[in-house]
């Protein structure tokens, strides 16, 4: 039953068609608008609209609807996961836009969370979209599960999904079916986030307090995304409540948070400050020890945002995102990196059911090591720096809803290189600026082509030109030395590359509960991460097209079956991925001094494909999920294990996890996880031999061997402190590991060097037992 | 046998690459120590046919130029490796006209090893190994590279007072040549222990100029009071490419280990390098 009490309608206002319009079209109404979270003012997207009992429409990511009846007058009900459902007051006979604010299912964040699963399941059933291999984070749920050292992290969350996997233990890092961490586009407020990891990966950069909703899309994103092969990581930040400032926060183990939030204009404009920040390093400074006392070890966040609307139709948005890690050893060792994105974007809504979104995104990821010893000072560094336009239009019309837009990015890259020396000599190695210029336009359709049967349509047209002044060499696989070479002047275009790439999906409802979907999607990756390590390393740098290295492609044909049960969800999904353009290093590869790293590159193709299940309860006391994934991942290189294929580091088989949370009572609340996975492909010896009186070893195919499988369980209790009419406070105590396994991280090869001969493998594994405890509150 | 006195700066001087990085992951895994252990593990490997292993060397070193032979062998296997005595071992100076059958000998060390009686390094000459075992015959050329004068070493250590338990690290002196492309590599010898790090150097960086870049020791620390014994050894690009994946091998948190392309011809394991050699050896003091 909806609540029409709930409901608190702004018109705006209306606008009157024209005359003549009307008088042909007199049965069209458009119905266009924002649906905001009436307490926080927080847009709202993937509300569902929908008009005289009719499907209607979804909110897109800014809170953006609209639809044209076909039918006067026009009765609208707006229903949303964890809100009210509601029926507009009023019914409409003329084009209208509207502001809609829509109220959480409980007045209360406490007792929001304990019925949450009840409100869930009532909105589950939402219409069938034809994209496919989206999961949705449930930011309330994460908030349960138990993590490392406690630290909220919606990146590691990620991995219990079917299709993702960690790229190693406690590590942010992340492989979508089977792709490496270098084709996952993540965006951060639309702006591009080049490592979205602190501390070796142990960390991601995302923020919990300053997050609004993640979505992760595997392969199948629309013609609006682009430019990565694996996958879509949209993450948005929260606006900033426009009711009323608040103050949260949180007291961890390893890293405290704090947010404030408010109106700038009540009910129109908010702002958004968090901040986060470890302090591992403060403990160094008890130390009595000088030279312990002078190491700093820490990285920080800080988000911020802002809106402001400067009509009732047109709201501009400020985000900024500022994360840095830096490790210091008695200021004679230093490294730090981080991002810096920033993101002023213009929302308007045009009329007639257009919506306009454009942005300008600044994002810059550099990395810094500085040594000194005596008089030599020096540094290496890289930078990676990017400036973008994007403008998008969407519009829905009566046959269903249109995307098309332009993206156009500068990229500059500042290769690795040392620099610096001392007063009588200089080291510095000079590698040009690289830069390169990106563009693409798209045009996409999502639509109703028959009664049971929803299409998604696009096409995408990227382009990559490498832009001078430099000189460019080219490089035969067979050797490091350049054939050919080429100058280009300032701003002058050198090599373009040109590509299509189609998207197309489709759905079809078989029953009220079940469908099925099918899809294809071409993507493109014109940006390469060069990373010669197995461990997430801030080091790893980036490169873009150039006369050797081509665009990256993944063609992908998915199929899936999906299931709605009385509180339960089925998800069935196959893909098959072809990998063009695939860039590894040569053997012996040095990625950091050699004067051009494209000397040091291969290309080759690979192949991913693989079954998904994914089973989800979200009725009842006990919610949670059971995801299951069969995959195989490989690549085949000229140069590399003899030319023949052979499995990606990242290629695990089989990946189980199990997901359960369960209320203790009204203040506590139990989460508990448990995964099982094949371990990584890894290359070991099989022989060994005599040079320089010690002993080396033999090592026969590549990835032809396995890391031990890898298990874990944790778990995490939730207590609600006592209800307070001024803030609201909780304790999350956690236990990462339960049993103890002991997981290997990496197993070495040691020979004894007093008994020619003897040698010994070692496993070293991290994180046994590791609790946590974490305080949460907000004012 | 010098003293070297010891400056008081810090271990990671100059330009350490790769190993700067290393070293920072192993300061934040010491960090991490508290939950990770190590333990020996039994891992069912699959053996491999034993393939011949030529380490072959035209030098002015200690042994001078020399030519060992052995097998290779399963990982599982504990014992001792094998060596081979009876092939024909010659080496030539294509550019003197000179060839050289290398006849048998005993090391010190127990193993025996072919020694070259005539052959010896000269910068730009070419050199040429021929080995013929069992109807099978490997080939393998190397031209003499150019050579600098190893001046000594400066020795690093930690901030602060120096003491018994202070680590010491090597910054070899030697003024690379310019505009020419150079390789080193070095070996160390504590107390004549050698310790097994792969520790190798070009001029990508640094070119012409004094060398700023430490070596560091991969199993034994160097003390206050040690004997140190430091080998530079001047190699060919190839030989470089071959030991410079070894030493990647060895770095716990590296790339895919791999196996080096050997410059031999005929599917043997091993090198051949004409190489220059020169050794400084001193005891470690505070007397400063």
């Amino acid at each position: 039953m909806a609540h029409r009490f709930a409901l608190l309608v702004v018109f705006v206002f209306c606008m009157a068609c024209a005359v003549s319009t009307q008088a042909q079209h007199a049965a069209r109404i458009k119905i266009s608008g924002t649906v905001r979270d009436r307490s926080s003012g927080e847009l709202l997207g993937d509300v569902n609209v929908r008009y005289n009992h009719r499907r209607g429409t979804l909110s897109n990511s800014y809170g953006f609807f609209s639809l044209v009846a076909g039918e006067s007058p026009v009765q609208v009900t707006i229903s949303h996961v964890g809100y009210v459902d509601s029926i507009l007051p009023a019914l409409f006979t003329k084009d209208t836009v509207l502001e809609i604010a829509l109220r959480p299912a409980a007045l209360s964040q406490a007792a929001l969370d304990s019925n949450a699963v009840s409100v869930y399941a009532r909105n589950d059933q939402r219409y069938v979209a034809s994209q496919m291999g989206i999961s949705q984070v449930d930011l309330r749920q994460a908030a349960k599960l138990p993590v490392i050292f406690g630290e909220r992290d919606v990146l590691k969350t990620l991995s219990l999904l079917p299709g993702v996997k960690q790229s190693a233990d406690g590590n942010a890092g992340f492989y979508v079916r089977g792709s490496n961490t270098g084709q996952n586009l993540i965006l951060l407020d639309e702006a591009p986030i080049y490592n979205a990891s602190h501390l070796f990966g142990f960390f991601s950069t995302f923020n919990s307090d300053a997050i609004k909703d993640v979505t992760l899309i595997k392969g199948n994103a629309d013609a609006r995304f682009g430019g990565r092969l694996a996958s879509v990581l949209d993450v948005h930040m929260k606006e900033g409540n426009n009711q009323e400032l608040h103050l949260a926060g949180g007291i961890g183990l390893i890293s405290s948070r704090l947010s404030l939030e408010g109106p700038v204009q009540k009910g129109r404009s908010s702002f958004l400050i968090t901040g986060r920040r470890t302090y591992a390093d403060l403990f160094l400074h008890l130390s009595k020890d000088k030279d312990v006392k002078s190491n700093s070890l820490y990285f920080y966040d800080l988000n911020t945002k802002a809106n402001l609307a400067l009509s009732p139709s047109t709201h501009l948005y400020f985000s900024g995102y500022l994360g840095a890690d830096k490790l210091g050893l008695k200021d004679q060792f230093m490294i730090d990196w981080g991002n810096k994105v920033g993101t002023l974007r213009l929302n308007s809504i045009l009329g007639d059911g257009l919506f306009s979104n454009t942005s300008f995104i600044f994002s810059d990821y550099h990395f810094n090591i500085l040594l000194k010893s005596g008089n030599n000072r020096f540094h290496l560094n890289s930078v990676i720096r990017d400036m973008d336009f994007k403008q998008d239009f969407s519009w829905n019309s009566p046959v269903g809803s249109w995307h098309g837009g332009l993206v156009s990015i500068y990229h500059q890259f500042d290769p690795t290189h040392f620099s610096g020396g001392n007063d009588s000599a200089d080291y510095t190695q000079y590698k040009a600026l690289q830069r390169g210029w990106e563009n693409a336009a798209y045009l996409s359709y999502n639509g109703k082509v028959a009664a049971r049967f929803e299409l998604s349509a696009g096409i995408r047209l990227s382009a990559y030109s490498l832009l001078g002044p430099g000189k460019f060499y080219k490089y035969a696989p067979e050797s490091t030395a350049p054939v050919d070479s080429l100058s280009l002047s300032g701003g002058q275009i050198g090599k373009t590359y040109l590509n299509p790439e189609p998207r197309l999906a489709l759905a079809w409802q078989l029953n009220k509960s079940a469908s099925v979907k099918a899809a294809y999607s071409r993507n493109t990756q014109h940006l390469h991460l060069l990373s010669n390590s197995v461990s997430t390393n801030p080091t790893d740098q980036w490169i873009g097209d150039s006369y050797n290295i081509k665009p990256e492609t993944a063609d992908q044909l998915s199929l899936g079956y999906y299931r709605d049960l009385s509180g339960f969800r089925l998800e069935a999904e196959t893909y098959y991925k072809w990998l063009g353009g695939q860039v590894d290093y040569r053997n012996g590869a040095d990625l950091t001094t050699t004067g051009d790293v494209q000397s040091q590159l291969l290309y080759g193709k690979g192949r991913a494909y693989g079954l998904e299940l994914y089973f989800k309860k979200t009725a009842g006391r006990l919610t949670g999920w059971v995801s299951y994934t069969l995959s195989r991942t490989e690549n085949k290189i000229a140069g590399i294990n003899g030319g023949e294929w052979y499995k990606a580091r990242q290629d695990r088989p089989h990946d189980l996890s199990v997901v359960a949370l369960y209320p203790l009572s009204a203040r506590w609340e139990i989460a508990g996880d448990f995964m099982i996975a094949t371990g990584n492909a890894v290359t070991f010896p099989e022989a060994k031999y005599r040079l320089n009186e010690q002993s080396f070893f033999y090592y026969a195919k590549r990835n032809d061997y396995r890391m031990p499988v890898y298990h874990r369980m944790d778990v995490n209790f939730t207590l609600k402190c006592r209800p307070h009419p001024h803030y609201e406070a909780s304790w999350s105590f956690g236990l990462y590991n339960v049993y103890g396994r002991q997981n290997a991280y990496i197993i070495q090869f040691e020979a004894d060097p007093d008994q020619p001969g003897k040698t010994t493998a070692k496993q070293t594994s991290l994180f046994r037992w590791v609790p946590s405890v974490t305080y949460n509150f907000k004012f | 046998m010098q003293t070297v006195p010891v400056k008081k700066r810090f271990p990671i001087a100059g330009m350490a690459e790769r190993r700067s990085f290393t070293l920072l992951v192993s300061v934040f895994v010491a960090l991490l120590e508290f939950c990770s252990c190590t333990r020996q593990v039994e891992l069912s490997l699959k053996s491999r046919r034993p393939q011949l292993v030529i380490e072959a060397v035209v030098s002015n070193g200690t042994l001078g130029s020399y030519v060992k032979l052995s097998w290779s062998q399963p990982f599982a296997v504990q014992a001792d490796y094998t060596d081979e005595a009876n092939a024909l071992v010659v080496l030539s100076d294509s550019t003197r006209g000179l060839k050289d059958t290398l006849s048998i000998f005993q090391g010190t060390d127990g193993h025996p090893y072919f020694r070259s009686r005539w052959i010896r390094p000269i910068t730009g000459h070419v050199y040429h190994l021929k080995v013929q075992l069992d109807d099978k015959e490997y080939t393998a050329r190397s031209v003499m590279p150019d050579t600098v004068t190893f001046q000594g070493i400066t020795l690093l250590s930690e901030a602060g007072r120096l003491s018994e338990s202070s680590v010491f690290t090597v910054v070899p002196k030697y003024v690379d040549q310019g505009g020419v492309r150079n390789y080193y590599r070095f070996e160390q010898y504590v107390n004549h222990k050698k310790d097994p790090g792969v520790s190798v150097m070009n001029d990508n960086v640094g070119d012409g100029l004094m060398n700023e870049r430490p070596i560091f020791t991969k199993d034994i620390d160097i003390h206050l009071g040690d004997t140190l014994t430091v080998v530079m050894i001047q190699i060919t690009q190839p030989v470089y490419q071959y030991f410079y994946q070894l030493s990647q091998n060895q770095e716990e948190l590296g790339a895919t280990p791999d196996n080096p392309v050997s410059n031999i011809e005929g599917g043997a394991l091993g090198y051949f390098s004409a190489e220059d050699r020169q050794y400084f050896t001193a005891k470690i003091s505070d007397d400063n």
